[in-house]
């Protein structure tokens, strides 16, 4: 249907259609990454500055003594220097130790104990359940990933269907402009068919009244010499006949004398 | 009822965009970290009293936290390392009665 619509269009725009949105621009689209820009239509009055869309980051920031960020101890640098954090930790440590503000009861000891078997744990067992468990992950997001993608593939796949539809119906048109030709061309010979034979109908009439008026003419003729013949032999009496023979005698005579 | 299951009533989609939780849309104010000592009772003076919005500030918190260790594709064990010392914390200090009983000295100067 569509397709008829784009014939009608094009016949209207000489075949060249236009587009909302350009084709080509979807299909150099890459599989898209996590930098990749984001096109979305937005408000004109969305503020990007102070509220920008969120970027998921790939890793986490990184941390001192597996849990403390960063910048904790690099806010301490300008005035403390690097290890003045540490200090820090420490001086309150012994002061709350001291003070047994920090009670060092049983759970401290068991505590570090399940610290450093933790630890020990993490050391041991983290490059393979990190693999394992990153594979699950990648698998997770190429499948949600798939999902658009295949979106955008199925959407790609019809664009091209349906402009080779209407390119196969470009051809058709030209099939129909073909067998309209045909048509005329089958007019004409019949046109000219119709004028021979109407010529030949013609000529044929006049030859037959040009024969008539001849028979006509001959049969006068005709009857015109035997009424004359007849009416000479009818008007010769048997004197003149006799006086007919006597004179050629007579010639054959003279002309035997001589 | 109390603002609950509602969008802040400053969230206004066509400016702000997709809502995050972890984002405050209300009037900025200084941050904590820029105040001057003397500026500070007129600072706390402007904080709400509200304890609705101490729990709202709470949740932007977790949410923060969340986007920044544990939402990261490769998050690793940071983040479970971070709620455990949490967690510790908060339950050494609600159990911090029962552990003095445990003091070694009676006495400290």
């Amino acid at each position: 249907m569509l397709s008829r619509l784009a014939i009608t269009a094009g016949s209207r725009n000489s075949g060249s259609f236009i587009w909302g949105r350009s084709s080509a621009a979807l299909s150099t689209a890459q599989p898209l990454s996590n930098n990749a820009p984001v096109i979305i239509q937005e408000s004109p009055e969305r503020d990007l500055v102070n509220f920008p869309r969120r970027q998921r980051p790939i890793d986490a920031p990184p941390v001192r003594l597996g849990f403390l960020p960063e910048e904790w101890f690099t806010a301490f640098h300008a005035k403390t220097g690097a290890t003045g954090p540490y200090m820090f930790m420490a001086s309150v440590g012994t002061y709350m130790i001291s003070k047994e503000i920090y009670v060092l009861e049983h759970e401290f000891y068991s505590g570090i104990a399940f610290a450093g078997l933790l630890m020990y744990m993490y050391k041991r067992l983290s490059p393979d359940v990190g693999t394992y468990v990153d594979g699950l992950v990648q698998a997770k997001e190429d499948q949600l990933r798939s999902i658009r993608q295949n979106e955008i593939d199925r959407c790609q796949a019809s664009i091209t269907e349906e402009e080779k539809a209407q390119w196969m119906a470009t051809s058709y048109e030209s099939l129909i402009q073909a067998k309209k030709d045909n048509v005329a061309l089958q007019l004409e010979a019949a046109y000219r068919e119709r004028l021979a034979e109407a010529y030949s109908q013609v000529k044929r009439r006049l030859d037959f009244q040009m024969e008539r008026v001849n028979v006509l003419r001959r049969v006068e003729q005709k009857h015109m010499t035997n009424w004359i013949i007849n009416s000479v032999k009818t008007s010769i009496t048997s004197k003149q006949e006799d006086e007919a023979l006597k004179q050629c005698v007579a010639d054959l005579k003279a002309l035997a004398a001589k | 009822m109390f603002g609950f299951g509602e969008l802040p009533k400053e969230y206004n989609v066509k400016i702000h965009g997709p809502y995050d939780p972890a984002v405050y849309y209300g009037p900025k104010d200084t941050p904590l970290s820029e105040v001057k000592l003397g500026q500070l009772p007129a600072w706390l003076s402007r904080r709400s009293k509200n304890p609705v919005d101490w729990v709202r500030a709470g949740s932007r918190g977790y949410w923060r936290w969340s986007h920044k260790y544990l939402f990261p594709k490769h998050s690793g064990i940071v983040p479970v390392v971070q709620m455990a010392v949490g967690l510790s914390f908060f339950f050494w200090a609600l159990n911090m009665s029962d552990i003095r009983k445990h003091k070694l000295q009676k006495y400290h100067w």
